[in-house]
């Protein structure tokens, strides 16, 4: 019996370690959370404020077809994704990009928008396998949003109304902006202001 | 009837071990509300929707039952009292967290983590106070239960040294406490959205 207790003692001695051993790896996890947190799309100065109602447009699709952007839709949010054949941070979003629309396809629509000639845009769309994305070339649509630089994301809401924007580099920009709409928040900049707000609030 | 006392000596074993476990987490939450008082309070308030003066005592209250818990679980003659004490304020606890989900406050800091990140309310709140209060029931039924048996304390003692076991009883109270804290760290981090990059 004397045997049994000895390995059990060292067996919970085991565990411990283990124990300190993992408290010490997800320690590490958040402090690089906090040190690259928050990585938020950069709002810029834009024409329209956060929970403005988007105009609805009605706009020529690549393919032929007419694709709605902004508007109420069914209950169902739009994420358009301004972009361009020849900027390199574009490309290395697409991936990204592709993964989101899988994921949050239960409630999110994705519509890539550009403008400049029609065929450099059908060759990019061939190249990077685009064609599940409705694609509308448009330099109105882009003017109504502000979009001064790219890749820019605007995500309008299920009611119509602009819910998050921002430029967009990283996955975690894309994110950020489906994060800002379930909490409620518009931008990095704002969510920044509203945290400063509440620790002050609080005295921390 | 060598069997039946080995049986007897682990289940005393299994009970004093996580009656040690659940005294050294409520000692450790009461002294975390106690440092940390402006947070605890702030959490009372937010659960209970007590104005700042009653969620002040509210924090209190679930600071001096810890407390209380944790001594009657670490004397095992109210063991049985101390376990029934912590399942109440976990079920307490518990019930707290679920009327914030139903109510749609899951950006509430229940003050459950050590650290100061948070994540929103889930399952995975409810799951651990659920949890801990069943381990305390557990505990509470096998106080009952060896108090039924005779000689019961006789059969752990026969089992080996006292302070063999002593060591084992205090070690795997660390052990489970670092496992829980491990948990509690990396349930803390904000979750990632699903979807793979290929």
């Amino acid at each position: 019996m004397s045997f049994l207790i000895a390995s059990q003692v060292l067996l919970w001695a085991a565990v411990l370690v283990l124990g300190v051993v993992c408290i010490a790896l997800a320690r590490q996890v958040g402090v690089l959370h906090q040190r690259i947190a928050p990585a938020g799309a950069l709002s810029l100065r834009q024409p329209l404020k956060i929970g403005d109602p988007v105009p609805q447009l009605s706009l020529p699709g690549l393919d032929g077809t007419t694709v709605q952007v902004g508007g109420v839709r069914g209950g169902r949010s739009q994420l358009v994704l301004f972009l361009s054949p020849d900027c390199a941070v574009c490309e290395a979003l697409l991936p990204s990009l592709r993964s989101a629309h899988g994921a949050e396809k239960n409630w999110l629509d994705i519509v890539l928008a550009s403008d400049g000639e029609g065929d450099k845009h059908e060759a990019f769309v061939r190249k990077q396998g685009l064609s599940r994305f409705p694609y509308v070339v448009s330099e109105q649509l882009g003017r109504s949003y502000g979009v001064s630089k790219l890749p820019y994301a605007v995500l309008i809401n299920e009611a119509g109304k602009l819910s998050a924007t921002g430029l967009v580099n990283t996955r975690e920009h894309l994110e950020s902006l489906f994060v800002a709409q379930e909490r409620g928040v518009g931008s990095i900049q704002q969510f920044l202001k509203l945290r400063g707000q509440k620790r002050a609030s609080s005295g921390e | 009837m060598a069997a039946s006392v080995s049986i007897s000596a682990v289940l005393e074993l299994v009970e004093i071990q996580l009656a040690c476990f659940l005294a050294l987490l409520l000692s450790v939450a009461a002294l975390h509300k106690m440092f940390w008082r402006s947070r605890a309070q702030r959490a009372a308030s937010e659960l209970t929707g007590l104005a700042w003066r009653g969620a002040g005592m509210a924090a209190s209250l679930a600071t001096v039952s810890e407390i209380g818990a944790a001594g009657l679980l670490a004397i095992p003659a109210y063991r049985a009292s101390g376990a029934l004490l912590a399942a109440s304020i976990w079920s307490v606890y518990f019930a707290l967290i679920a009327r914030s989900i139903v109510i749609g406050r899951r950006d509430v800091d229940c003050g459950c983590s050590f650290g100061a990140a948070h994540r929103p309310l889930g399952l995975f709140e409810l799951l651990r106070c659920a949890s801990l209060s069943l381990l305390a029931i557990v505990v509470a039924a096998l106080c009952f239960a060896s108090a039924g048996r005779d000689g019961a304390s006789a059969s752990l003692a026969g089992a080996g040294s006292g302070a063999a076991i002593l060591i084992s009883e205090a070690l795997a109270a660390a052990a489970m406490l670092a496992l829980y804290a491990a948990l509690d760290h990396v349930m803390a981090l904000g979750p990632l959205r699903a979807g793979e990059i290929r």
